[in-house]
C-alpha cells in the first residue's frame, strides 16, 4: 500500500502519538526488514523475532530519531542490530536447551515454490561466514544498497565494506563448495590478510 | 605481497574506474591467489543476487501495532480532519444501532466450517433475509455488506485464517460474495469502511472484499479484508487485512499476504 509521505514525516506524526503513521511505515518497510533478519539468521522463526524486535525498538526510540541519517539507514542499523542480539542469544541457548531444540535445518520458508534447491544451499553457505561479512553481503549484494549505505548502516568505513564484501563472497563461494573445503586451513591470501573484526 | 583488496569487489562488480582496473589488472597478471579468489567472488555474487525476496509471513508485525496501540498518547482533533467530531458522534451512534439492529450481513457458506468466524444470525435478521434493500442490490454493486459478528473474538490466528479463506475466495470467485442483505446495515458498512480508511493506508489499488464488526483481542473493532493491485488495472497479488479499534478508528493490526 503505497503512500507518498516521506518517511521523516511519518516518522514526526508517528512520534505526535498518530499511530497510523507508525503502521504506514511498519507497512512500508516490514519485507526489507524481515528479510534481512531471514538472511542473517537463516531461520523463519528468528527472522520473525528479530523483525519484531526491531520494529520494537524502532517505535521505543522513534524519538530519537534525528533525521541526521535517512531513516531506512537508521531502521536497518536497528535491524542489524536486532540480528545480532539474536544471534548472540541463540550461540548461548545450546548451554540451557537440548540440541534437538535447534534443529532441524534447513528453514521451513513460507513459499516453497521460491526456494530453490540453490537458494537453499546459499542461505546455508550465508551462515557458514563470519557474521560481519555475512551482513555486508546480504545489505549489498541481496538487498542492493550503495558502499556508502551499508557503511552507514554497520558503522564501518566504506573500504572496510569494499574489503569485507570481498572476504565474505570468497568464504561463501568455498563454503558452497562443500563442507570438506571447510575444513582445510584456507590457503594465504587477501582474504586472509587483517581478518579485522 | 599486497592485495588491492579494496579494489577486488568493485573489480566483481565492473564499477572499479579505468586507472584502478588497469591497476587491478595489473596485480592479477602476477597473483594466482587474487586470480583464483576473483573467480570464487564473482560466483557469490550471481548467487547472492539471485536469492529471492521472501514473502513477510502473516501477522509478523501484528504485536508491534498492538504495542505501539499501547502507546498511543491523545491525537489533537486537528489530526483527524475537521471531520473528527462528527465521527465521533457518528461511532457512538453506531455501538447504539449496533446492539438495536444487529443486522446479518452476508452468508458466506464457503466460510461455515471456520470456528469463530460465522456470522451471527438473529431471529430479526433470519426474519428479514431479504429486506428493503436486498432489491437494490445490482446499485450497490461494490459496495460490501458489514457481518457483525458479535461473539467472534479475533487474533493473529484467526486473522490469518480469514486471510486464507477469503483468498481462496478471491481465487475461486473474482466477484466476491455478493451482499445479500442491505437495508440498515448499509449505512453502518459505509461508516465502518470509512472508519478503516481513517488511518490513511489504503490506496485505490486495495478493493474492499470483506468487512466484519467484531472483537480483536477484546477491543471492538472493525476488521476490514483488501484485495491489493500492484498497480490500477492489474489483478490482485496481495490479501490485506486492517483491523481498526471501532471506538477511534485508531490501527490494532496490519497483515498481509501474498496470493
Amino acid at each position: 500500500m503505497p503512500s507518498e509521505e516521506r518517511d521523516e514525516d511519518l516518522v514526526r506524526r508517528a512520534v505526535d502519538g498518530d499511530r497510523a503513521a507508525f503502521g504506514i511505515i511498519v507497512e512500508r518497510h516490514e519485507r526489507r526488514v524481515y528479510n534481512l533478519a531471514l538472511r542473517m539468521t537463516g531461520r523463519e522463526e528468528d527472522a520473525r523475532d528479530a523483525t519484531q524486535d526491531a520494529f520494537l525498538t524502532a517505535l521505543r526510540k522513534l524519538a530519537s530519531f534525528r533525521g541526521e541519517a535517512a531513516f531506512t539507514t537508521w531502521l536497518h542499523r536497528v535491524t542489524v542490530n536486532a540480528c545480532y542480539d539474536l544471534l548472540r542469544k541463540r550461540s548461548r541457548a545450546p548451554l540451557l536447551s537440548t540440541s534437538e531444540d535447534h534443529e532441524p535445518e534447513p528453514p521451513a520458508w513460507p513459499d516453497h515454490a521460491e526456494a530453490t534447491d540453490l537458494s537453499i544451499d546459499v542461505q546455508r553457505a550465508l551462515l557458514a561466514v563470519p557474521e560481519d561479512y555475512r551482513v555486508v553481503m546480504i545489505l549489498h549484494d541481496v538487498q542492493d544498497l550503495p558502499y556508502e549505505e551499508v557503511a552507514a548502516i554497520v558503522g564501518i568505513p566504506v573500504g572496510t565494506v569494499k574489503s569485507r564484501l570481498h572476504r565474505g563472497r570468497v568464504a561463501l563461494a568455498r563454503a558452497l563448495r562443500g563442507g570438506s573445503e571447510r575444513e582445510r586451513p584456507e590457503p594465504a591470501g587477501p582474504s586472509d590478510e587483517a581478518r579485522s573484526r | 605481497m599486497t592485495h588491492p583488496e579494496e579494489h577486488l569487489s568493485g573489480y566483481v562488480e565492473g564499477t572499479l574506474a579505468t586507472d584502478e582496473r588497469a591497476e587491478v589488472d595489473a596485480h592479477l597478471a602476477t597473483c594466482t591467489t587474487c586470480r583464483e579468489e576473483l573467480e570464487l567472488a564473482t560466483r557469490a555474487v550471481t548467487m547472492l543476487r539471485e536469492l529471492p525476496e521472501v514473502p513477510v509471513p502473516f501477522g509478523v508485525t501484528s504485536p508491534v501495532m498492538a504495542e505501539a496501540g499501547k502507546q498511543e498518547r491523545p491525537r489533537p482533533h486537528r489530526a483527524w480532519g475537521t471531520s473528527w467530531g462528527g465521527r465521533r458522534q457518528w461511532a457512538a451512534g453506531l455501538a447504539t444501532a449496533a446492539v438495536l439492529v444487529a443486522v446479518v450481513a452476508v452468508a458466506l457458506p464457503r466460510l461455515g466450517g471456520e470456528a469463530g468466524l460465522e456470522s451471527d444470525r438473529t431471529g430479526a435478521a433470519a426474519a428479514t433475509p431479504f429486506g428493503p434493500g436486498a432489491g437494490a442490490e445490482a446499485a450497490l454493486s461494490g459496495a460490501v455488506p458489514l457481518e457483525i459478528q458479535p461473539n467472534a473474538d479475533f487474533d493473529a490466528t484467526k486473522l490469518e485464517r480469514l486471510a486464507d479463506s477469503s483468498a481462496l475466495q478471491a481465487g475461486s470467485d473474482t466477484t466476491m460474495a455478493a451482499p445479500s442483505v442491505k437495508d440498515a446495515s448499509a449505512a453502518q458498512a459505509e461508516g465502518a469502511a470509512a472508519c478503516l480508511a481513517k488511518p490513511g493506508g489504503l490506496t485505490g489499488q486495495d478493493r474492499l472484499v470483506r468487512l466484519i464488526q467484531a472483537t480483536f483481542q477484546g477491543r471492538p473493532a472493525y476488521i476490514g479484508v483488501y484485495l491489493e493491485s500492484p498497480a490500477a488495472g492489474q489483478p490482485a497479488d496481495r490479501i490485506v487485512i486492517w483491523v481498526v479499534a471501532r471506538q477511534d478508528c485508531s490501527i490494532l493490526s496490519f497483515s498481509s499476504k501474498r496470493l
